[in-house]
């Protein structure tokens, strides 16, 4: 054989290695002409379909019945690039790890960063293929139906920073499922949620979750453009799809953003975090997910995103009564309870947020034993506080740290604003939700930590959901709410309701506006007192616990 | 090249390699020798970068893999177990990626790819597509991918393995000519004599742990292993029996038909000795061959102690 070649430069994005790879093994020319046949036939039939049906029979014109073809074809290109595209990324990534061909691409020395865009564009090449292929008739609707260029580049930009999201959401999935039919099935099952459940939350005031996905900038950029044009076509239809979409400034703490800008950060967050996960899984498959600090700095993140997004919602009357237009009746008197279940869904998010990050970099017992060896033999004191084998304590007391203030600040704000409570009640009300996040989430962490993450799951499922129905069942067949209510105390969201009812019941604007069923026998304070010391005792027994068995293992090393 | 030392691989509750500590000089091929589960894939992937070890220190052409990992891979050609490829990816296609990824320049590929197809005997396959080959084929493709980049260090973990006996000859000629190019090849294994005709040195591992290392007669002596020697006699092997039995240095005697096996206690002036013990005798011996001690005679008296020990 001749000399090695000399090096050149590597990680170069054109000449990126990957993607030439994904090039020729996906759009080859016989994929083209079959897939590409599909595509075409599809949306020529549905464009030629709506824009005929409206010339031909004069009911719209021309200029109306172009503009009509966009929204299909717009609708096509999503579920090609962000539905199909995004299962593709997903699938094609695990079958390279279940394959082992990953391993080939680890070892050549192209920069990470490289490798991961060349898979992130390689592995749905051809849906962008196809989606090229729809581009004429959206070509036919914009010039022929007038629509402003300005409008549809802003459109695009979204388009493409969610198309980014999702691809990388399916990356990261892939890296970390088990089987490739996993990571298709769930990065196309988080895409449903994401465009149909959770945008619901913002109609409880939540507007985080309905900006990630391109809904807003669709019905603002597009719908409105075509009710622009013809009164009546577009509200129809965006009346029809969800009801709850609208461009329109977003609150955010005390300011507004524009819808657009609001989109683009969060989903430039959310792609900044995954492009960590799926960077970390390139170095290593061993690494975890996210680091220490990275961990921290996702939760807070999180926290940031919800805090901008409620604080409005309390403080502003103006924000507030928007929100409660969604609910019909008075705002004033269901004030309270729309803060109340407001609170119940930023746990919520709260609670899946922290077991996510404490998830991510929580080490497992055998990482930890591992960890202990080699500070042992390298001669070190401890193991570093970002290593992987390190404890997440830290984390879970950053959890609760800025959980606690979050809701501290928010209670207060709400108190001063004094639309929703009148004040914040002073001692135990007040102490005893903060408390039990605090219990909750280092008991989550010691149990994560010292068992494992999935017997932990499967632990915390056994210990909370069994109470959570034998409560529902004994509170309801049995006409013994509060005997339901006590054995429901396991399950951190019902405990976590308990105490908050609890707090509500102190705090809402006036005594006659009594919060929840008080004067019927329910004891909320004692309810409130027995879910703090459950967890606490849960908490410190299992802390301890976890303890001991670390010193147990540095003596065994 | 290869510097390998107190290197600890746990998974879970389960220690598979277990303070391994190693020295591969520049241009030897070393045979990894053990059983399955003995801790040879583990050892070679820490060496690949692809596995963070427990501990240990582990350097590549004198550099750390775990400071960095993106200079060793420039070093590094590595073949997995049971290797996999691009089954939607033509053969040239395949190692034109890698060429890519190994930034050698467009100019210089094609040249490389025929090369690398050429040695490894699949330059009639270039078009082929990959997912088309045989399991023999695709060894010898992947091996080809390793070989693109001219690496200097070569790992190769069970190549020969899923192979029919003619895959695996030609296999073993391409690893014989890559020995002979010089470079540095660690090639493990479980059958034996697929390593025994190039290594120049080996490591026998065993439950995590390498028992012995070094060059064959090394470990022999380390081992305490005679030689063997055969000699054929055109009649009664009885009688060449009572006159070896007589001797000092032969031990192990054994008949099978006209040909006598035994032990020997010493090197060639001993051999010489019997061979005129035998003659002076009126021996009629028509063959006299040694036989050195061989990949198998390590295997079978590492498991015999090992056995004993247990």
């Amino acid at each position: 054989m001749s000399a090695p070649p000399p090096a050149g430069p590597v990680g170069n994005v054109i000449d990126n290695a990957i993607l030439r790879k994904c090039a020729r093994s996906r759009v080859r020319l016989g994929h083209m002409l079959s897939w590409g046949t599909v595509v075409f036939t599809i949306t020529a039939a549905i464009s030629a379909g709506i824009y005929f049906t409206g010339t031909e029979r004069e009911l719209l014109e021309v200029q109306e019945a172009a503009r009509a073809v966009i929204l299909p074809v717009l609708i096509i290109q999503a579920i090609i690039v962000m539905g199909l595209g995004t299962g593709a990324v997903a699938a094609g990534i695990a079958i390279e790890r279940d394959s082992g061909n990953i391993d080939y691409h680890r070892m050549t020395p192209m920069p990470a960063t490289a490798k991961i865009l060349g898979f992130l564009i390689g592995l749905p090449m051809r849906h962008y293929f196809l989606f090229a292929v729809t581009l004429p008739f959206l070509a036919f609707g914009v010039i022929v139906g007038g629509f402003p260029l300005m409008k549809l580049a802003l459109f695009y930009l979204v388009f493409a920073s969610s198309v980014l999201t999702y691809h990388f959401t399916g990356m990261t999935v892939g890296l970390l499922a088990k089987r490739p039919w996993q990571a298709a099935l769930f990065s196309t099952g988080s895409l449903f949620v994401l465009y149909f459940i959770l945008p619901n939350l913002s109609r409880l005031g939540v507007t985080f979750f309905e900006f990630l996905t391109i809904r807003p900038t669709l019905f603002g950029m597009v719908f409105e453009e075509i009710e622009a044009a013809r009164p009546g076509m577009g509200g129809m239809a965006q009346q029809a799809v969800s009801g709850l979409d609208s461009f329109r400034p977003v609150p955010f703490f005390n300011t507004t953003l524009h819808p657009i800008t609001f989109t683009l950060v969060v989903q430039l967050s959310l792609i900044a975090t995954m492009f960590v996960i799926v960077r970390r899984k390139w170095m290593s498959p061993d690494n975890h997910a996210l680091s220490k600090i990275q961990s921290m700095v996702a939760y807070l993140g999180v926290l940031f995103f919800l805090g901008a997004s409620v604080w409005p919602d309390v403080t502003d009357i103006g924000v507030f009564r928007e929100v409660l237009s969604g609910f019909g009746g008075d705002p004033t008197d269901e004030a309270p309870e729309i803060f109340f279940v407001l609170m119940i869904i930023c746990s919520l998010v709260c609670g899946m947020s922290a077991i996510g990050v404490l998830s991510a970099s929580t080490p497992s017992v055998h990482t930890i034993r591992a960890g202990v060896r080699r500070t042992r033999r390298l001669g070190l004191p401890r193991i570093g506080f970002n290593q992987d084998a390190a404890s997440s304590l830290p984390v879970a007391l950053l959890v609760v740290f800025s959980t606690i203030v979050g809701m501290i600040v928010l209670f207060r704000g709400a108190a001063s604003a004094g639309f929703t409570i009148e004040s914040v009640p002073s001692g135990e009300a007040f102490l005893l939700p903060l408390l039990l996040i605090a219990f909750c989430v280092l008991f989550i962490q010691g149990v994560m930590e010292r068992v494992s993450a999935r017997a932990a799951a499967i632990a915390l499922f056994l210990a909370w959901a069994p109470p959570l129905f034998a409560g529902a069942i004994v509170a309801g067949a049995f006409d013994e709410p509060e005997l339901g209510m006590y054995i429901m105390i396991p399950c951190p969201p019902a405990s976590m309701t308990i105490t908050l009812i609890n707090f509500f019941d102190q705090a809402v604007l006036a005594p006659s506006d009594g919060f929840g069923p008080a004067s019927d026998g329910f004891n909320y304070v004692a309810l409130a007192r027995t879910s703090v010391v459950a967890y606490a005792l849960a908490a410190i027994a299992i802390q301890i616990e976890r303890l001991r068995w670390s010193r147990r293992i540095q003596a065994a090393a | 090249m290869i510097e390998c030392r107190d290197l600890r691989v746990d998974y879970d509750n389960f220690t598979a390699v277990h303070d391994v500590s190693l020295e591969i000089g520049a241009g030897e091929v070393y045979g990894l020798i053990g059983p399955n589960g003995a801790g040879k894939t583990s050892t070679i992937r820490v060496l690949a970068t692809l596995h963070r070890p427990t501990y240990g220190e582990v350097r590549i052409g004198g550099i750390d893999i775990e400071e960095e990992p993106a200079k060793v891979h420039r070093l590094l050609g590595y073949m997995p177990d049971m290797a996999p490829v691009d089954k939607d990816l033509k053969c040239w296609e395949f190692l034109e990626m890698y060429a890519g990824a190994y930034a050698i320049p467009r100019r210089e590929r094609r040249k490389r790819i025929d090369e690398c197809l050429e040695l490894v005997s699949l330059d009639d396959k270039r078009d082929a597509m990959a997912g088309k080959l045989s399991r023999g084929m695709t060894q010898r493709l992947v091996l080809a991918k390793t070989l693109i980049m001219d690496p200097d260090v070569m790992l190769l973990d069970e190549p020969a393995s899923g192979l029919d006996p003619h895959a695996r000859i030609e296999l073993r000629e391409i690893l014989k000519t890559l020995a002979g190019h010089g470079k540095t090849v660690l090639v493990s294994s479980h059958i034996l004599t697929e390593l025994s005709e190039f290594c120049t040195s080996y490591g026998f591992m065993d439950q995590g742990r390498l028992v012995q290392h070094g060059t064959l007669d090394e470990i022999a002596a380390r081992l305490d292993l005679r030689a063997t020697i055969a000699l054929r006699v055109l009649e009664a092997p009885e009688r060449a029996r009572e006159v070896l039995v007589s001797m000092e240095a032969v031990s192990e005697i054994q008949i099978e038909g006209m040909h006598v096996v035994f032990e020997l206690a010493g090197d060639d002036p001993e051999a010489a000795q019997i061979l005129a013990g035998l003659l002076s005798e009126n021996v009629q011996v028509v063959e006299f061959s040694r036989r050195s001690v061989g990949v198998e005679n390590v295997t079978m008296s590492l498991a015999r102690k090992n056995g004993g020990a247990k």
